[in-house]
């Protein structure tokens, strides 16, 4: 009976330790690492503008409190860029689509993954530059083998991102 | 010293042991991020023996490998939470690799073998020579497939990998070097029950 007390002792004790340890930690790291994600989704956000003025992200670096507009309208550019999520394989994910406010249907600039929890190796599609991404601005994308669902998941965000724009109202007087 | 040279030489744990050969091959295409996950390692390592050596007496031994593991991953979890913070291009470049520390069984080995049974001030030498081989070994390799890479694309790939560090590990244990039989660049070899699987 002493042993068993010990035992369970002994793991009770190292687990309040490790999670105070852990909760101290990231409640300390917490605001550092939440800008980075931040200034990264700029980052991404302001590639796939493209030609915009990159003062936005140097000023983005002294108030981390200029998060990213869900739905950012770039008019002098004839460019939207609205943010939509999925559900993978992995876990949720998010995305942003570009979307070009010239053309009347609205077609797609560029996508890009700005999160995502699907399996390393499986996921490399996702990544910037990818074939199948950029297969999204030619209008022909197809499911992936090996990632069939990822791969649909992403195109089913896309659509629904895409529902979501509005080309009358926004830049247009 | 000698606790020291004998844990990061004799008893390299890549090259003599063969453990931890996982991180090793996957996260040695650049010298960087082998110089990123070597130090990982070594926090992880030094941090876990020297706690577990601080506190081994109140360890029960039923359960001391569940203790371990979660000592080992409370320190991976810290890692993984200082990277994010404060130098978060490397920690997207390694992430995966950083998070799966805490399956290093060059760490449990440590762990289990040394810091389980001896006082801070050898576990701490032990945890330090044991973490400075993983680094030369790691640090090599990258180096190796960096200075390849210019010539071989394939030396950066995963292939690279498995071909490079077999190289290396032929180089290691060539027989010039080989004073008697079991022995290898870094002297003798461990005995059979030193040897694990990665």
């Amino acid at each position: 009976m002493r042993a068993v007390l010990r035992s369970i002792g002994s793991l009770v004790a190292l687990t309040v330790l490790a999670g105070a340890a852990l909760a101290w930690f990231a409640a300390h790291t917490e605001e550092a690492a939440r800008r980075n994600r931040m200034y990264e989704e700029w980052k991404t956000l302001l590639d796939m503008a493209g030609e915009v003025d990159r003062q936005r992200l140097i000023g983005f670096a002294d108030d981390a409190d200029d998060a990213p507009p869900d739905d950012w309208l770039l008019c002098e550019m004839d460019l939207a860029i609205l943010r939509g999520t999925g559900k993978g394989y992995g876990g949720a994910f998010r995305l942003a689509v570009a979307i070009r406010t010239d053309d009347e249907r609205g077609s797609i600039k560029a996508v890009r993954i700005l999160a995502h929890a699907e399996t390393p190796g499986f996921a490399d599609m996702l990544a910037a530059g990818s074939p199948w991404l950029d297969s999204f601005a030619e209008g022909e994308v197809h499911a992936v083998t090996g990632a069939t669902i990822t791969s649909l998941a992403v195109r089913e965000a896309v659509a629904r991102t895409m529902a979501r724009f509005e080309p009358e109202g926004t830049c247009r007087p | 010293m000698s606790r020291f040279a004998d844990a990061a030489l004799r008893r390299n744990p890549a090259w003599a042991q063969l453990l931890g050969l996982c991180p090793l091959l996957a996260v040695s295409n650049t010298i960087a991020n082998a110089a990123g996950l070597a130090v990982a390692s070594a926090v992880v390592l030094i941090g876990s023996a020297t706690l577990i050596s601080a506190v081994r007496r109140f360890i029960a031994a039923d359960v001391r490998l569940p203790c371990f593991v979660l000592v080992i991953a409370t320190f991976t979890t810290l890692v993984n939470l200082a990277m994010e913070a404060y130098a978060f291009d490397l920690y997207q470049r390694i992430a995966l690799f950083a998070q799966l520390v805490v399956t290093n069984c060059m760490i449990l080995a440590r762990v289990e073998q040394v810091a389980a049974k001896e006082r801070i001030g050898r576990t701490l030498l032990d945890a330090l020579g044991t973490a400075a081989g993983f680094a030369v070994a790691i640090l090599a390799l990258g180096a190796a497939r960096q200075l390849l890479a210019a010539g071989f694309p394939l030396a950066a790939q995963p292939p690279g990998a498995f071909l490079t560090a077999a190289l290396l590990l032929a180089l290691v244990n060539a027989k010039p070097w080989r004073r008697q039989p079991g022995s290898t660049a870094f002297g003798r070899e461990s005995k059979r029950g030193d040897h694990d699987s990665a």
